[in-house]
Parts: C-alpha cells; structure tokens; sequence
C-alpha cells in the first residue's frame, strides 16, 4: 500500500488534541497513598449493582515499533501533532489485520469499494461522523455516561445513544444512521450491546473496509478493574464479508481528563480539495 | 441607556422579515421523530395507556429530580407569533420547522421588553445592528448554542447521571455536559467553547446550572443579539411534574449588557419519542453566504 496514501487519510481525520489541559481531580476516583489514581482498583458500581462503566476512555495505543513492524518502515514519517500514529490503535488502521486472507473474504462488492477508497477514488472526511469502530479507535478518547436505562457515549464529534430499558433490537430501523441503533443488556458484569441500523457511508477502518446497512455490530465491555476496561466487538455483514470477525480492544480509562469539543465544520476546507479522482 | 439599538422587529420592513426565512433554513435541523414512539419503561399512565404527564416527577437514585428525558420548549402559538412579530410571520414555513414549532425567544431574545429598553451596550448595538442588516452571518453547520440550541423546532434529551448530566442536541451530535460532582467553577477557563464550561448543584428540587467559558461566536436569537466571552448563565432547571420542566435563564454579559436579563419557559416532555441524528453532511451554504 502506498504510504502516502495511509499519511493523507490520517490527515483528513484529524480532529482535536487530547485534553490534557483539562485536568480536574475526578471525584469518587479511588487514590494510591500518593494521591494518583489507583487504576488498579476495583471496578465501580451503579446504583442497580451492575459495573459502572462511566469515564473517559481510551483505546490501548498501539506502539509505533509494532506499527512499524505493522505497516512499513515509513509509517510515522509525518506524524501530525495531537494524532501520531502511535496513538492510534492497529484496528484503526486495518479491521482486518488479525485474519489470514483464507480466514475472513471481502465479497465482490465489498472488495470493489475497497479498491475505490484505497486507490483514492473515493474519499472521506468532510466533516462526517467517523462511526462505530473507528471513532473509538483514533487518537481521540470517549466519554461514557451510564444511567439507569441509557448509557450515552460521547465522542469529541458525535454522540451514541445505547438503550438498556429492556427493549431488543427492533426488527426493521426505518431510518439508518450514522451512529447506528443500539440496546445493551448485561450478562453478569458484561454489558452486551447489539447494534444495527447503520447507514452505509462510514469506514470501518482508516484503509476503507466497508460496510453495507445489514452491519450488525455485536459488543462486549467488560470493565476489569478501575482502569481497565476490555471490548470485543464481533461484525457480521453477511452483505460484504465471508464471514463475522472479531477485534478485541482494551480501553483505558483517562482519570482526571476529559473530552474537548470538536466540531469539524467550524473550519470546514477540505470540500474544495475532495475532487474524485 | 443605549439609543444606538436598530428598530424593534415590529418596525423592520418586510424584506428583514423575509430574511428571517433564510436564517431559519440555515438552523434547519431534523424532523421530528414522531415515527420513533418506543413505549419507554418506568413512564407512569392514565387507565386508557396514555403517558400521565400530570403524575409525579420521578426520583434518581440519590433521591433528586431525575430530569432524564426527551424534552421540547413549550412552541409559541402562531397567533402570538403573528402579535409579537407580525402578520407575515409564517407566511413562508418549511416543513419540520414551522415558527409555531419554537419559541417566540428564539426570535427575539428581548421580545418581552420594549426595544429601547433592551440593555445592550453600544458593542453589542453594532455588532447586532451589521447581523440584521445581513453583513454578518451564522450557520455553516456550527453549533447554534445556548439558550438557541433549546429554543428551536428540534427536542434535546437530558441524561441524568449521578455525577454528570448530559444534554444531547440533534444537530451534528452536539452534547453538553453539565458537571454534578461538587467542583466550581474555574475562575479563568483555558479555552473558550461553544456549549462552555457548566457546573450544576441541587437547591432542594431545582438544578441551578452555572456557565461560563464560552466563546463569543454563538447568538443568543435568531435576529443575532450577540454575547461576549464574558457570558455567564446562570439556568433554573425544576421538573414540576412527569410531564414539564420549568426553567429560567439569566444572562450576565457585562461587556455586552448594561444589566443582566432573564426569560423564562417551560419545557414538554415528548414521552416515548427521541432525538433524531441530524448531521450537516449536505453543507452548501458557505459559497452562497458571502458578506454584503
């Protein structure tokens, strides 16, 4: 794969720098004797008894020797302050990077849209909702916000809305949307999320793995301890792919932190530039 | 007493009138989500099933008002609409975002006061005098903010959590935090923000919601009232029943107004409905909207 081509598309999903700034001591935040949070401290509880999942997130970066090891020598070359490329997850990169070719198979469609996207034809950007998975993948962290029938995940440019008042997925989504419909219920101290109803226009990953609006998107969080919380994230899209696959990410939790205010079409240039080539 | 402040709404000619129909197209955010009505859990009902919006509010876990909920301001009707603002208010109503599906502050944010009355100070005289003469204009799929992001066609959707409560928009996933953990808030805050900086604390049943750090690119009203970054807002949330949220305003902008001022207004609850996403992903208005 052309390099440059992996540097632009980095490029044009830039969004904002961590919130590094924005340090308050986070109440309820469980502190070693000198006073740092204790990541290591048991998972914390709702009101109902269930894990409570609420804090800013984010993924387990991937180190740039892996990335490297990864994706080429000249990965990181340019490496943009606030989304350096060590700051991303591998999954992020490429979806599909744990399968053998054998494993998991694009379906003609699905292939053909990839060919479009990875040879330029077809871009992103332009302000748009970067989607479930990417936009907990990239240099940004998330918000969870758990409340007793909704837990609500904010992202720096989005928000996701998961239900868990009981109800199942309804059979038909009259509307698909960037962000999916999504219900929650727990098994245990595992919250079980089902997803469907997508519109068809986000990217699974930075190269451009697609989906098609059958994407089912099924998750598990398991929060591990304070400071640790492990997703697995099973899509099946029957539509573009051979088979369901599987990633298996470990979120951190960012104490004392938070998310910023992103919103991209306050300086909205890339229009011009996006001509199809 | 600022006598620079332009001719109240009710003495613009028709043409500003007119031009109000743009502006409220460049807010056009989704339809409503009438097509979404999921029976919500826990909504407490008459005998025919219908939601009992007259019953109790209900109570968080920590034994406050819980004001969790898809919520719309209560619409000014259009008859009133027409008194305040004239008879061709209206005339042109784009589907989804008809005038009587807002409140008449959205339009005005003075509308209750006569216009020489209005505190502004003569900054902020010019900068509203060159956004009504259309020299200056908003839009661009930026957010519309506080209190306007409330006051329009479009419901919001609060989330209540015991140390965090969350108020979602529809327009381009917008979402505000409004922090219920005890801190304050800062003296000076590092950088200013469209939604701004929001702490609440409880005053028996009401959440008073105090705000600054905002940036100075918001208008407060369609007609482009304008706020410094000096901005501070103090909110008054009280839930009176299942049904309705009683909310009062206070805007403190000494760089802008001679004095602070206040509207008040009473939030719907729109049971077993939601927010709709509504991303700015067709924006063409930039090329059109330059400066006269």
């Amino acid at each position: 794969m052309p390099h440059r081509r992996l540097i632009f598309l980095f490029a044009i999903l830039a969004t904002s720098a961590h919130a590094q700034w924005l340090n308050y001591p986070t109440p309820g935040t469980p502190r070693t004797r000198d006073g740092k949070p204790n990541l290591a401290a048991p998972a914390p509880r709702d009101a109902k008894g269930k894990p409570d999942l609420s804090g800013v997130w984010m993924h387990e970066p991937t180190s740039l020797a892996e990335m490297k090891r990864l994706f080429g020598e000249h990965v990181g070359d340019v490496n943009v302050p606030g989304m350096e490329v060590e700051t991303v997850s591998k999954y992020a990169v490429n979806i599909l990077l744990g399968f053998q070719p054998e494993e998991v198979q694009m379906r003609p469609a699905a292939a053909e849209i990839y060919r479009r996207r990875v040879s330029g034809s077809d871009s992103r950007g332009t302000c748009l909702p970067i989607g479930v998975p990417l936009a907990g993948l990239l240099s940004e962290p998330f918000k969870i916000v758990q409340s007793s029938r909704l837990i609500a995940v904010l992202y720096e440019d989005s928000h996701r809305q998961i239900y868990t008042d009981g109800r199942a997925l309804p059979a038909e989504i009259a509307q698909p949307s960037w962000l999916g419909y999504s219900v929650g219920h727990w098994e245990g101290d595992t919250l079980l999320i089902e997803t469907a109803g997508f519109n068809d226009r986000t990217w699974l990953d930075v190269l451009g793995h697609p989906h098609s609006e059958a994407l089912r998107i099924a998750e598990r969080y398991h929060r591990r301890d304070f400071g640790h919380m492990d997703a697995e994230m099973t899509f099946d899209d029957p539509q573009m792919y051979t088979k369901p696959f599987t990633i298996k990410v470990t979120f951190l939790l960012q104490p004392d932190s938070d998310i910023f205010e992103y919103f991209c079409d306050e300086n909205e240039k890339d229009n011009g530039h996006l001509v199809q080539k | 007493m600022c006598k620079s402040r332009p001719k109240g709404l009710q003495t613009i000619p028709q043409l500003r009138l007119l031009f109000l129909f743009p502006l409220l197209v460049l807010f056009c955010a989704g339809a409503h989500a009438q097509w979404f009505n999921y029976p919500t859990p826990g909504t407490p009902r008459t005998p025919d099933g219908k939601p009992n919006l007259a019953a109790p509010v209900p109570l968080a876990a920590n034994g406050k008002p819980d004001l969790s909920g898809v919520w719309h301001v209560h619409p000014t009707s259009l008859e009133e609409m027409r008194r305040l603002f004239g008879k061709d208010v209206g005339a042109v109503n784009p589907p989804g975002m008809e005038v009587d599906t807002m409140s008449k502050y959205a339009r005005n944010i003075f509308v209750d006061i006569l216009p020489e009355d209005a505190p502004m100070r003569p900054e902020a005289a010019g900068i509203f005098r060159r956004r009504a003469a259309g020299h200056e204009l908003r839009g661009l799929c930026v957010p519309a903010g506080i209190p306007l992001d409330g006051l329009l066609t479009d419901p919001n959707k609060i989330i209540q959590s015991p140390s965090l409560i969350v108020i979602m928009y529809e327009s381009n996933g917008t979402h505000r935090q409004i922090y219920t953990d005890g801190r304050v808030l800062p003296a000076e805050v590092a950088q200013p923000s469209w939604l701004g900086y929001s702490v609440g604390k409880w005053e028996g049943d009401t959440l008073v919601v105090e705000s600054a750090g905002f940036n100075d690119r918001t208008w407060l009203d369609l007609i482009g009232h304008p706020h410094s970054e000096g901005l501070h807002i103090t909110e008054r949330y009280h839930r009176r029943d299942f049904g309705h949220l009683d909310v009062e305003m206070t805007f403190d902008d000494p760089h802008m107004y001679t004095k602070p001022f206040s509207i008040q207004f009473t939030q719907d609850l729109w049971p077993e409905s939601d927010i709709f996403e509504n991303i700015c992903e067709n924006e063409k208005d930039r090329a059109h909207l330059l400066p006269k």
